[in-house]
């Protein structure tokens, strides 16, 4: 009970700065979206965990419990992140290397 | 037929003056990319007369050799060298890179120390770099004696096809492996490779060079992606 209060505050606190971001247009509707599906979906799994025990269930994981399926999940979308982040970072440095190189060239043009 | 030897250098003040010197000495036109060095290499490399570049601030060796390479292309130069800063290579042998490429027997020559000489080379370090030969030939399909060596030659038609996107050490791998897809013309030749203490200590630790190695395969998956 408690750890589902704690829980509930955690999300709504999450939530709630989900939503200023949004309206302060730091985050697109798409992200919005998406992270909102996850803090809700992480509120219904702590509220009603009888019901990641039947997911568990009809998906294989007969000896496994519900939140065996979470961190499942959890570390599947951990590694997705980690991913896309790789991919973005790839593409800044490359970006920041064109433009040192066009600096440097521009400077030679000067000469 | 005009040669452009693009040294690339991050805080080399101490000896890329004199490098860049002998270079031009034997008849070449430099161009010195001064890699965000936090010494006086920009300083120093400008007292030799070479052309000088400057990234300002540190993007890698390869990133330096790829500016390198597209001002010599805009100034139309024919064939461009890459010959490093510390002076592990010996000017005189540029020479012998030019010449096939000049007459047409190459499109890109690689510089070899194992069908010259490496002096004083260590037992590790030749290990590695073996390691590396087999590595290319794996994820290339190119077998060659040298897979890293800094001695290359080009002719300026291969190399507007090749743009490597690597910015540090693992440009070497990349720059085979884009020679490889283009199926250019690729000849080995003897070189010598001086190793200093002076050009040891900037050189990448052992380890490190199996870094760079899984570094390239990283890059080339995300290649896809980014």
């Amino acid at each position: 009970m408690i750890i589902q209060f704690i829980t509930a505050v955690v999300v709504f606190y999450l939530v709630i700065r989900l939503a200023q971001k949004y309206k302060r247009r730091e985050i697109n509707s798409k992200e919005a979206f998406l992270w909102g599906m996850l803090w809700f979906s992480v509120f219904f799994f702590v509220l009603y965990p009888k019901f990641a025990d039947s997911v568990a269930s009809k998906i294989g994981l007969k000896t496994a419990m519900g939140i065996d399926l979470v961190v499942y999940i959890a570390v599947t979308l951990a590694f997705y992140l980690i991913f896309r982040i790789s991919v973005h970072m790839e593409r800044v440095e490359r970006d920041i290397t064109k433009i040192t190189r066009h600096i440097a060239l521009k400077e030679d043009d000067k000469k | 037929m005009r040669v452009a030897v693009v040294i690339p250098a991050h805080n080399e003040e101490e000896k890329i003056c004199g490098v860049a010197r002998s270079v031009i000495s034997c008849g070449y036109d430099v161009v010195v990319v001064d890699d965000g060095s936090r010494d006086n290499t920009f300083l120093e490399a400008l007292k030799s007369g070479a052309v000088v570049l400057r990234h300002i601030i540190n993007r890698g060796y390869g990133a330096a050799l790829e500016t390198g390479n597209r001002w010599a292309l805009k100034k139309e130069y024919d064939v461009i060298v890459h010959f490093d800063a510390d002076e592990q290579h010996d000017p005189f042998e540029i020479k012998n890179m030019v010449l096939p490429v000049i007459r047409e027997e190459a499109d890109v020559v690689i510089g070899s120390r194992f069908i010259g000489s490496a002096e004083s080379i260590a037992f590790l370090r030749k290990v590695l770099i073996k390691s590396a030969i087999v590595f290319t030939w794996i994820f290339s399909g190119i077998k060659l004696s040298d897979a890293h060596n800094g001695l290359r030659a080009f002719s300026s038609s291969a190399l507007k096809k090749i743009s490597c996107a690597q910015d540090g050490m693992s440009y070497a791998s990349e720059i085979i492996d884009q020679v490889a897809k283009n199926k250019f013309k690729i000849l080995e030749v003897p070189v010598t490779i001086k190793y200093t203490d002076y050009s040891m200590s900037k050189g990448e630790g052992n380890f490190k060079k199996i870094f760079i190695g899984i570094k390239f395969l990283w890059s080339k998956f995300l290649d896809k992606h980014v």
